[in-house]
């Protein structure tokens, strides 16, 4: 057995890190992140071990898969679900890049939560634990079979990134209007949530129109060239028709896991949540950006890859690659008005990986895959580097000011409150810089280079509008970078925080080092083989590892064309030498307003640079479209009911009192008339009667009245001795039983029930004496009538006493 | 005694323990705690009885809507009066004692009493396909149908009467 | 006097089953436990809490019944669902007088509230 069938051991130890730090190790904060580190270390390491086997395996052409399963997992109704892993060269891939950033990521995070000091961070175990079990769910997301398990990854995924967004959610935020309401750290964690239920949406639908279609959720039997065959023949009815040509299921189901992955992922309609996110601690965020729940998406993407491609995979292949560019150049234009640090970052992720849907959507599949690894490596060096800073500038201000470092004293994150700090801490300049020249495609050197200069080729052969975009992307790309690396470091110290900032331990930058060493030298992966001087002399290793998609037709790597290069390398590199025009030339002083948005307010263009700053009001478009709409409907439902529906119960209620009123005078006039002609008629009669009664029958009831009087005295005094005795006698026994039972009824419930539970035992007793025990009546009648007679003597004596 | 048996002995044990613990707790939490054990006990039995659907909707419906419930309403000021509101009342031995009583004579009928004769215990299999069988009865009118209908009444009913009898006027 | 007919090698222990008398005794136990939970239990919630156990004893006997005696259809697990339905009606109702009088009483000690107690009154209708 292959260490490939041990793969799924690979989730394991990070959840179970996660597991052990929560119940058990959490008050012991060394205890913890030896867990945290622990799990994700063999994490890593297995990673390794399964990558290394995948890429020495012998192959042809590239379109192997290895899979491990579980059969009979899951039982509902006739069908079975299975369960297991599922190992091919973009998974190898992955598991070459996720775990070894989430460890470095980790190793990090020890000294930037304060670890044994003063300032520890009161929240320091659960970050290891919820860490530790976010890279297991993105390991179970990266090794999953099928796209259930995936989904359930996917679901758990969601709530890590809530998780660690809210993880400090004491903190006050610094503009919160009333005491009650949540800190910003929770209500940026509740929009995560919140798209990422948006998404899930979508990737429910998908799942059910695919299982409805293909009657399984396994890869092995969705990306099966029949199965696509079919999937891309059969129209889906019910949305209009493109160009005359209907929609087919895959293009449909490729589209709503398209919608997945774009909340994700946070492309165009549903980026607002990354940029929120503020108060995370930077390693988290790392973890957010690089590895897990922004490349979840574009996962899903590359593993649906064949939907989108099934069938000729026209129509959906454009909206995929227009939506890839369009977010790519509209969140690289925001990322230049921002201020904050981490906006600035979060928009340039949105944009990159703008970048890798668009190459997906233009079919070039293995560069999406290459610029979404480079992107993690030179994005996660970046953020580290960022968090590093941040860290530094924050202690040395609440050093300047005496007090404990809180949130409220300044934002750490402002560029405009840093400056100068490159000879204040080198080794963060350097990583810094490098990963910001990586990010921004330096020629040549940088692993960026060579995925986005891939992407760009592809571009040019698809479509022109796409590769005019990209470029103009790839030039704010680097236009941004530019002027973070000049805001931060160059120049003169804006604020004396930043001027007493020094250098970071070794435990922080180290993990820089290493990652800036792949951001850099990752590049050599895959430099094509046609291109001029360096190609061919290293083979162009990725391309035939991971080779084609499943399914589709093969292309080899495309031949050298000369335009898409130069072109690129100009936009690229005129962004960069634009940005240092601008801001390192001649660096910003102390107090100066950003030098682009002073510019545009000259020409009367500064609400494009607000609108720009805040991610183009995306978010209060939602808030008025929908919240405000709900408003909206409560209120009309409100006032319906209000004016119509009231008015008619008070106008029903008008005529019944009419009604009341007629008849009441019916009653009066009417029927009374009758009453009183009727007592008149009947008094003349009784006078008759009365006079009749007089004269007539008094004389013989006269004679009678002595004889009755006799006879009632003798029954009296029968009565008086004997009845009256009797029943006397019987109140007063009845009394006193009755005040003995009294007592059982104190209206306590359990005792009721007691005494029913007793009469029910009794019942079931006697049930069981009638059917089975007729022969031993004499014994149980004697036992029955001692004990009756045995409880009546008990009870006398204790209720003596009457209450 | 074959592997099943002494499977259903070990879960039996184990569910009984879990409730006599529950009943003997002081603190209401912890007993609810336990609760939620005797659940999973009884629908560990469920699946070997070899019906696992029902498991199924039995830690639904007792395990999670009734401890989602109840969670919802212990409030921390009605669990912490003075005198505390755990443990047994006065009338305690006298429950033991009518308990015992009343297992000791379904015990002794079961001992020593058969079955009715038509009642042939037998061991065929389950339905194959349980969950469309389990709804074709529920919805087939000469089946169940009528009573699943006047059952949703029934939870339509009470859940407006819990609300209205718990709301806060 | 006629002995008792015992039940012996029954068909229930084929092929190494569990005897249906066992089922049934350890739902009974469970019962029994549930309805002493009830009785002897200061909170109300705690007696509630029994009730949910004779519930479930209640399902266990019904499909060990199912099980042994009609385990061809699927009544017997459909008439089980209804019974669970009655179970979350109780439940629900159960707890909502809880709070209910939680909040009129302030108590929910089912020993003090003795609303049900009449006043005794002696002589019960004016003087003898």
């Amino acid at each position: 057995m292959s260490i490939l069938h041990l793969a799924w051991l690979i989730p394991l130890f990070p959840f179970l890190a996660f597991v052990a730090i929560l119940l058990f190790t959490y008050r012991d904060q060394r205890l913890s992140h030896r867990l945290g580190i622990g799990g994700v270390a063999i994490s890593f390491l297995l990673s390794q071990a399964v990558f290394w086997t995948m890429v020495l395996l012998p192959t042809d052409d590239g379109r192997y898969a290895v899979e491990s399963t579980a059969p009979h997992w899951l039982h509902v109704g006739q069908e079975h679900f299975t369960t297991g892993v599922y190992i091919d060269p973009i998974t190898a891939v992955m598991l070459f890049t996720v775990p070894l950033i989430s460890l470095l990521t980790v190793i990090y995070s020890v000294r930037y939560m304060d670890f044994s000091t003063s300032e520890v961070d009161s929240h320091y175990s659960h970050f290891f634990a919820y860490s530790s079990l976010l890279t297991a769910t993105m390991m179970g997301i990266v090794l999953s079979n099928n796209l259930l398990i995936l989904f359930i990854f996917w679901g758990l995924m969601d709530l890590c990134s809530y998780l660690l967004i809210q993880l400090r959610y004491e903190n006050p935020s610094p503009t919160q209007k009333e005491s009650g309401a949540p800190s910003s750290s929770v209500q940026a964690g509740l929009k995560t949530a919140l798209t990422g239920q948006a998404g899930n949406l979508f990737f429910l639908l998908g799942l059910v129109l695919l299982y409805t279609s293909v009657q399984s959720l396994a890869y092995r039997d969705i990306f099966s060239p029949e199965t696509l065959e079919q999937l891309a023949r059969t129209p889906f009815v019910g949305i209009p028709s493109l160009a005359g040509s209907p929609w087919s299921i895959a293009a449909v189901i490729a589209l709503l896991f398209l919608a997945a992955a774009v909340s994700k992922s946070a492309q165009f309609p549903f980026y607002s949540w990354l940029p929120e996110v503020i108060e995370c601690p930077i390693p988290a965020l790392a973890l957010l950006h690089t590895t897990t729940t922004a490349s979840a998406g574009a996962f899903l993407l590359i593993r649906t890859y064949p939907l989108l491609t099934a069938g000729t995979g026209d129509p959906q292949m454009t909206v995929v690659a227009a939506l890839g560019a369009f977010s790519a150049i509209l969140s690289s234009i925001a990322a230049i008005a921002q201020d904050d640090i981490r906006r600035a970052l979060a928009f340039s992720t949105v944009s990159q990986l703008g970048y890798v849907i668009a190459a997906l959507g233009m079919g070039a599949y293995v560069a999406g895959l290459f610029h979404l690894m480079t992107h993690a490596f030179s994005k996660a060096t970046l953020l580290l580097s960022t968090g590093c800073v941040t860290k530094i500038v924050r202690r040395s201000a609440s050093l300047n000011t005496g007090t404990a470092p809180t949130r409220k004293v300044s934002n750490p994150n402002r560029m405009t409150h840093m400056g100068g700090l490159a000879k204040r801490m080198p080794r963060t300049f350097w990583t810094f810089t490098i990963g910001s020249l990586a990010l921004s495609g330096f020629p040549l050197i940088t692993a960026g280079f060579w995925s986005g200069n891939e992407i760009l080729r592809r571009a040019y052969e698809h479509s022109s509008v796409i590769f005019w975009t990209l470029a103009v992307a790839g030039s704010a790309t680097g236009f941004y970078a530019m002027r973070q690396i000049c805001a931060i470091f160059l120049g003169q110290p804006r604020t004396q925080a930043a001027e007493l900032a020094s250098e970071s331990t070794p435990l922080m930058t180290t993990p820089l080092l290493i990652l800036t060493v792949f951001a850099v030298g990752l590049g050599w992966a895959a430099i094509p083989e046609h291109f001029p001087v360096i190609g061919g002399v290293t083979p162009d290793w990725l391309h035939h590892f991971v080779g084609s998609p499943i399914g589709a037709a093969h292309t080899g790597p495309p031949d050298f064309t000369w335009q898409p290069q130069v072109l690129g390398l100009a936009f690229g590199l005129g962004g960069l030498l634009l940005g240092w025009l601008t801001y390192g030339w001649k660096p910003m002083q102390t107090g100066e307003a950003d030098r682009i948005e002073a510019g545009m307010r000259k020409v009367h263009l500064s609400w494009l640079y607000n609108a720009a700053r805040e991610g183009f009001y995306l978010s209060e478009v939602y808030h008025v479209a929908c919240a405000r709409g709900l408003f909206l409907l409560a209120n009309l439902g409100n006032a319906f009911d209000h004016h119509i529906v009231d008015n008619s119960v008070k106008h029903a209620t008008r005529l019944g009192q009419a009604t009341s009123r007629a008849c009441e005078w019916l009653d009066d006039h009417v029927v009374d008339a009758l009453a009183n002609l009727t007592g008149s008629v009947t008094r003349q009669l009784s006078e008759v009667g009365a006079l009749l009664d007089q004269r007539v029958v008094n004389r013989p009831v006269n004679l009678a009245g002595p004889a009755a009087q006799a006879a009632s005295e003798v029954s009296n005094s029968i009565d008086l001795r004997i009845l009256d005795g009797a029943i006397n006698g019987v109140g007063v026994l009845v009394k006193a039983g009755s005040l003995r039972l009294h007592r059982l009824q104190n209206g306590r419930i359990q005792h009721y029930l007691l005494w029913a539970s007793v009469a029910a035992l009794a019942l079931l007793l006697a049930f069981i004496f009638i059917l089975f025990l007729q022969d031993y009546v004499h014994q149980i009648s004697l036992i029955v009538w001692t004990l009756v007679i045995a409880l009546l003597i008990i009870s006398i004596f204790r209720f003596r006493k009457l209450s | 005694m074959t592997s099943q048996q002494i499977l259903f002995i070990v879960l039996g044990a184990l569910t009984l323990a879990a409730a006599l613990m529950m009943v003997t707790r002081r603190d209401v939490r912890r007993a609810a705690l336990f609760l939620m054990f005797t659940f999973f006990g009884v629908a560990s039995l469920h699946v070997l009885l070899e019906a696992p659907f029902l498991a199924a909707v039995y830690l639904f419906i007792y395990g999670g809507c009734t401890a989602t419930f109840a969670v919802i309403t212990l409030r921390r000021n009605m669990m912490d009066t003075p005198e505390g509101t755990g443990g047994h009342n006065r009338q305690w031995w006298a429950a033991a004692l009518v308990t015992a009583a009343l297992l000791s004579t379904i015990g002794g009928l079961l001992r020593w009493t058969t079955l009715h004769p038509d009642w042939v215990v037998s061991s065929t299999p389950t339905p194959e396909h349980s969950i469309s069988a389990l709804l074709a009865i529920l919805m087939n009118p000469e089946g169940l149908a009528l009573p699943f209908i006047v059952s949703s009444v029934l939870l339509l009913i009470t859940l407006v009467s819990a609300t209205t009898i718990a709301r806060t006027r | 006097m006629e002995p008792l007919l015992l039940p012996g090698e029954r068909s229930s222990t084929l092929q190494g089953m569990v005897p249906l008398e066992w089922v049934l005794l350890l739902a009974a136990a469970l019962f029994c436990i549930g309805l002493y939970g009830v009785l002897s239990r200061r909170n109300g919630i705690a007696a509630l809490m029994g009730i949910e156990l004779m519930l479930s004893a209640v399902g266990i006997n019904l499909v060990a019944f199912w099980r042994y005696l009609d385990s061809e259809t699927m009544m017997g697990q459909a008439f089980v669902l209804l019974v669970y339905a009655t179970v979350i009606a109780q439940t629900a109702l159960g707890l909502a007088l809880i709070v209910a009088v939680h909040r009129t009483r302030g108590t929910i000690v089912l020993e003090d509230l003795d609303l049900l107690k009449e006043s005794p009154r002696f002589p019960p209708y004016g003087e003898d």
